[in-house]
């Protein structure tokens, strides 16, 4: 099988609605497929992390409805959440801008921006109690430094 | 008198389910506490609300005062109960929920205080008349006080340390020439482990029990005990395996006076709830005090059984300001009740821990049979705590009948997915010594020991 036919098949690939397209010609067999091709290994990779992802302590919110993509920012401690004026969905941030407040033992602590970005979610209300690990803030956009 | 309404419970395992339970039989609401590794856990699902208060390690969650403290006051709580273990006998957290208004579950922290601080808490009973074990009035001063202790105590004698408890920290000296050694590295395992590097020298007994009474006290001054609990089926760890209530070597004149001498030791401290005081009792049926544990134990149900007292919701009653509804007379004694600690440890091997998913769990029942513990089938063991599975509690009119019973349950008993250390319960119930009420606390060491030169 020389070249020339190969790339004659790709071609004809491209411009039919077929896929893939496997010719075999003595003992030499040619599978040409189209889109983006991935080894097995890469595959069962991607397909390890999003599990492993899903699986991690840190997150508890398996099984929950679908969440906006973005950096999601979670209550580090327990106690009332306290909004600050401005940070609504929409909203642009700074890093290490204040996002909000928990009130814990009489004591209020700064809940802080790791990275600029855009508001896209606040998930708590203003007053409300939350809990280790709950969700906030969802920013997206976040640019690098 | 203020009324609880709401309790948080700042523990996990079976001890939150069984408070939890106390709570929902009294019409108050509960509030679970509990850590990322723990969502899946009993006490969370079966209380009212729960909050999560930190990532898996203890430290960072059950041992977050902050974010357990804001826990009860975010869901309303009144009173928090921490169970045992955790903040149960913390001073600092006692006065932490009495700095928020929120009424702590147990002892006064002035009384956990005084009992934490071991040699002190000595001193404190001795003056009380509660007889001491042999030994120095306090803390080791220096060497010369060491060795001068150590001979009007004579040896064999144990090192312990002042902060320590529950086993840990304790160091045993046959002969003169090894005690300034043993008591220097004594200092600094206790510096290590407990921050404090003071220590003090007691007298060994030998082939003694571990018999300890049960007491409640009120806000109001009025104390009963409730019997003893026989302890000494220990593991190589000196962790509790098995009790009893009663201990079968004890007679009701011997009974007597040691339930009398743990009021006098609680009274001394100023103490109310549940305590419980530990003696060592030797072969003449001497007592000695040993400490006193401020919180409610693993082992309180024997207790329970044996009495019909509800020792959780005493404990809640009397944080509430009630009196106690009963007087030492009407404190009886009916049968024999026996517990095995079920735990994910295998006794094979030096009970290191086993962790992993329950695939199968059927727990005994029938008459006389108590569980009390958070697993079900599917739940996986999270390996950062405790390995206690659940309790096994049985009760028989007498100690024959509850030997008889227990080990029925053992052998209907069904945890698969990990080791247990069931196989060694059945053992020391077969055990014809064990069988006899002969034994002390050296009693699972020395079976292991000789269960190993029989298969060699």
């Amino acid at each position: 099988m020389d070249i020339a036919l190969v790339e004659k098949l790709v071609a004809l690939l491209h411009e039919s609605a077929v896929s893939e397209v496997q010719v075999s010609a003595g003992e030499l067999t040619v599978r040409i497929k189209r889109g983006a091709v991935l080894a097995p290994e890469e595959y069962l990779e991607e397909e390890e992390q999003a599990t492993a992802e899903a699986e991690a302590p840190g997150d508890t919110t398996a099984g929950e409805p679908e969440e906006p993509e973005g950096t999601l920012i979670r209550a580090g401690m327990v106690g009332i959440f306290h909004q600050v004026d401005g940070i609504l969905p929409g909203a642009e941030v700074r890093p290490g801008q204040t996002l909000g407040l928990i009130q814990s033992m009489k004591l209020m602590n700064e809940v802080k921006a790791p990275s600029s970005g855009v508001v896209q979610e606040v998930f708590v209300e203003d007053g409300s109690p939350v809990e280790y690990g709950q969700k906030l803030f969802a920013i997206t956009g976040a640019k690098a430094e | 008198m203020p009324a609880i309404k709401k309790v948080l419970i700042a523990n996990r395992g079976e001890i939150a389910v069984r408070i939890i339970r106390a709570c929902r039989e009294m019409k108050i609401a509960s509030v679970a506490v509990y850590s990322e590794a723990d969502a899946d856990s009993l006490h969370v699902q079966l209380a009212d609300e729960a909050v999560c208060v930190g990532p898996p390690a203890s430290k960072d969650s059950y041992l977050n005062m902050p974010n357990i403290i804001s826990a009860a006051i975010i869901t309303g709580a009144d009173a928090i109960h921490p169970g045992y273990g955790y903040f149960s006998e913390s001073p600092s957290f006692a006065e932490a929920c009495e700095a928020c208004n929120l009424i702590f579950i147990g002892p006064p922290s002035s009384a956990i205080e005084k009992m934490g601080d071991k040699a002190r808490a000595r001193e404190i009973v001795q003056s009380a008349r509660v007889p001491v074990i042999p030994g120095a009035r306090g803390v080791i001063a220096n060497d010369q006080d060491a060795i001068r202790t150590a001979a009007r105590v004579g040896y064999p004698l144990l090192i312990k340390a002042a902060a320590g408890g529950g086993g840990r920290g304790i160091r045993r000296v046959d002969d003169p020439d090894d005690l300034l050694p043993a008591v220097r590295t004594a200092i600094q395992e206790s510096e290590a482990a407990f921050g404090s590097g003071e220590v003090y020298i007691e007298k060994l007994i030998e082939n003694a029990r571990h018999v300890e009474v049960q007491v409640l006290g009120d806000q109001h001054g009025h104390y009963v005990h409730l019997g003893e609990r026989e302890c000494s089926i220990q593991n190589s760890r000196r962790q509790k395996m098995i009790e009893e209530a009663p201990c079968a070597f004890l007679d009701a004149k011997v009974r007597a006076r040691m339930g009398e001498a743990a009021v006098r030791a609680a009274r001394a401290v100023g103490y109310h709830s549940a305590g419980t005081v530990e003696f060592l009792v030797d072969q003449e049926s001497n007592f000695y005090f040993m400490e006193m544990n401020t919180r409610i134990q693993v082992e309180h149900p024997v207790t329970e059984m044996i009495t019909g007292v509800d020792l959780v919701k005493q404990q809640i009653e009397i944080a509430a300001g009630a009196k106690l509804p009963f007087t030492q007379k009407d404190i009886t004694f009916n049968g024999h009740a026996i517990e095995c600690r079920i735990t994910a440890e295998n006794p094979e091997n030096d009970f290191r821990p086993s962790t992993g998913t329950i695939t199968r769990l059927l727990w005994p029942g029938g008459p006389g049979v108590r569980v009390e513990s958070h697993v079900y089938q599917g739940y996986r063991v999270p390996p950062y705590y405790d390995p206690l599975l659940g309790k096994l509690i049985v009760w028989g009119r007498d100690r024959q009948e509850a030997m008889a019973r227990m080990l029925r349950c053992l052998s209907e008993m069904k945890i698969e997915g990990l080791k247990t250390n069931t196989p060694l319960h059945t053992r020391i119930l077969l055990d014809p010594a064990y069988r006899k009420g002969d034994f002390n606390t050296t009693f699972v060491t020395r079976k292991l020991a000789s269960a190993g030169r029989e298969a060699a």
